[in-house]
């Protein structure tokens, strides 16, 4: 107890020092906002890296992973080549240009000038002020549970030490400060990851004879068992198999979590602003190598860890992962606590509270600048005066997610769940078509981004609401109307919003844009595009 | 490695694969971009 206490103690101490660093360093709202363009291309990366992987992506997809198995390795892949190389190559380069032309400092303030529509501006400053933050309370439950297991404390003092310490680094360092203890933290975790994997590995003998432990115990009477009993959806082949195609396990883990996740990661407000951070291309070309390598060793250790903990488990206690930890989001603290040394334990604790740090300090930003910069009008407005409303905008932020974080897990414990899933579908639905539009479709009108938008948002809310069972069976609205938890039938309550609503925007947004004359001045096209090959 | 279904181990393969193009991508454009 006496070391984690320590270890933790070391780590808010280096944490605090680096938020001070980022205060001394922001002279002006462009500092705060945007880290003034000059962020190193190692701190961009690993800040990127740290915001993208949460808590949840560590602890709670890993404890999926145990439960579905390694086809979650899609995400991954997924992760890295849609969110690290094709994010950076083709949306990043683009987007750091057109910020810097437009004078942009946030993701809705980019798009907003692109099509000269305060009505995006404001639109999608609205959505990430009201639905980011349930995905930020719910990223900060996660942490603080994960603290009170570990160091004994009680709930509500985790939950408060650990917003008032992201608060004070988000409010006084801004972006500067979030981006120098994103960089400290994404280390942290890469470190961490690293000895795990090989840990875990090396002690089921290497990685054939891991893999084929895990093969084997689908040949076990006891395991099938026990994979019917924890309610395994069906279609489940064993935790080195691909699911049956089409069959429910199957739309569970390719729609909403391989798509779901996978293709939300490139519209997520606060991973596109990171573009705008740094001076040039070169910069974003020196930071791939660091993001890819860095998804890698969190996803990729996380859902392989999950499933091979069922050999762990399996050999010592005779039963699965879920069903010995109880459900998978216990299956990872469960399993570090009993198979890993001490050390190590305290070490990860670290670990999980730098993943949920990193990633809260970005929302609070990105929340804080949508209410200073994106919802209220910011033209003509001095470099105070912004800055004094983002930093307002903060503290409502964190007011709100910390009330939120307190309230939740007594009212409405599943929002919980559905809360990141929820985040990712609508900026992808909502928010994709326009940002891919914006970036390489000088002739896409207004009126086409406008009705994508809405379109994307509108389908997205629709299904979560009466069709996707996982949210429509949370938000109750169905169940008031129609008296049951979804009104689809088949594999249809299982198909994620994400593929009905992207689909729906896209076709929106292509078919009006072509029947659309162009509503843009090629003056402000062209002021757009500029430097842009 | 053979152990994994080929659903799996292409999973697996395009994860180590993907990593491998981020940091060719890097090392061959390490100095190209440089924006007075």
């Amino acid at each position: 107890m006496l070391l984690k206490v320590s270890i933790t103690v070391i780590y808010l101490a280096i944490v605090g020092y680096l938020g001070y660093l980022g205060y001394k360093h922001t002279k002006s709202s462009k500092d705060y906002l945007i880290g003034g363009r000059q962020i190193h291309p190692m701190v961009m990366a690993l800040s990127y890296g740290a915001t993208f992987i949460s808590t949840s992506a560590i602890v709670g997809f890993g404890g999926v992973a145990g439960y579905f198995g390694m086809s979650l390795l899609w995400l991954t892949f997924l992760n890295i080549f849609l969110g690290i190389f094709i994010a950076f190559v083709f949306f990043g380069k683009r987007t750091r240009k057109m910020g810097h032309n437009l004078d942009a400092h946030t993701f809705p303030e980019l798009l907003g000038k692109r099509f000269e529509s305060k009505l995006i501006q404001r639109f999608i400053g609205l959505v990430i002020f009201i639905f980011m933050p349930v995905y930020t309370a719910a990223v900060m439950i996660g942490a603080a549970t994960f603290i009170k297991d570990n160091l004994n404390i009680d709930y509500n003092a985790a939950l408060f030490f650990f917003a008032a310490i992201v608060a004070v680094y988000v409010f006084f360092g801004g972006l500067k400060g979030v981006m120098y203890s994103d960089a400290f933290q994404g280390t942290l975790m890469f470190v961490g990851m690293a000895i795990l994997l090989v840990s875990v590995y090396s002690g089921l003998g290497g990685v054939s004879a891991a893999h084929e432990k895990l093969k084997n115990l689908m040949t076990d009477p006891v395991v099938l068992e026990q994979v019917k009993a924890i309610k395994t959806p069906p279609g489940f082949n064993g935790w080195t198999s691909m699911p049956t195609a089409f069959s429910i396990n199957w739309w569970v883990v390719i729609s909403s979590i391989v798509l779901g996740v996978g293709i939300g990661v490139l519209a997520q407000p606060q991973l596109s602003v990171r573009f705008m951070t740094v001076k040039s291309d070169r910069e974003l070309n020196r930071a791939i190598p660091v993001g890819g390598l860095f998804i890698l060793l969190m996803t990729g250790v996380a859902f392989v860890i999950g499933p091979l903990s069922n050999v762990y488990f399996y050999e010592r206690f005779g039963k699965i992962a879920v069903a010995q930890a109880g459900n998978p989001d216990s299956v990872i603290p469960v399993f570090l606590s009993n198979f890993m040394p001490g050390w190590f334990v305290a070490v990860f604790l670290v670990v999980i509270v730098a993943a949920g740090m990193s990633t809260i300090s970005s929302q609070f930003h990105a929340i804080g600048t949508a209410v200073g910069r994106d919802i209220f009008d910011s033209e003509g407005k001095d470099e105070n005066t912004l800055m004094l409303r983002s930093r307002i905008g903060m503290l409502i932020a964190i007011i709100l997610t910390v009330f939120l974080a307190y309230i939740l897990p007594t009212v409405w414990n599943q929002a919980i769940a559905i809360s990141t899933g929820l985040f990712f579908g609508i900026c992808a639905a909502a928010f994709l078509p326009m940002y891919v539009g914006a970036l390489y479709f000088r002739n896409m009108s207004k009126v086409a981004a406008v009705s994508g938008m809405i379109t994307g948002f509108s389908a997205s809310m629709l299904w979560m609401m009466f069709f996707h069972k996982k949210e429509s069976a949370v938000l109750f609205i169905c169940n008031l109307i129609f008296k049951k938890d979804t009104i689809a039938t088949g594999v249809w309550p299982f198909v994620d919003p994400i593929v009905i609503a992207l689909t729906l925007s896209i076709i929106v947004t292509i078919v009006v844009s072509l029947l659309t004359k162009k509503d843009i001045k090629d003056e402000h096209i062209e002021a757009c595009f500029k430097g842009i090959k | 490695m053979s152990n994994l279904d080929f659903g799996v181990f292409m999973a697996y393969l395009l994860c180590i694969l993907s990593t491998i193009l981020c940091l060719a991508y890097g090392i061959i454009n390490w100095n190209k971009g440089k924006d007075e």
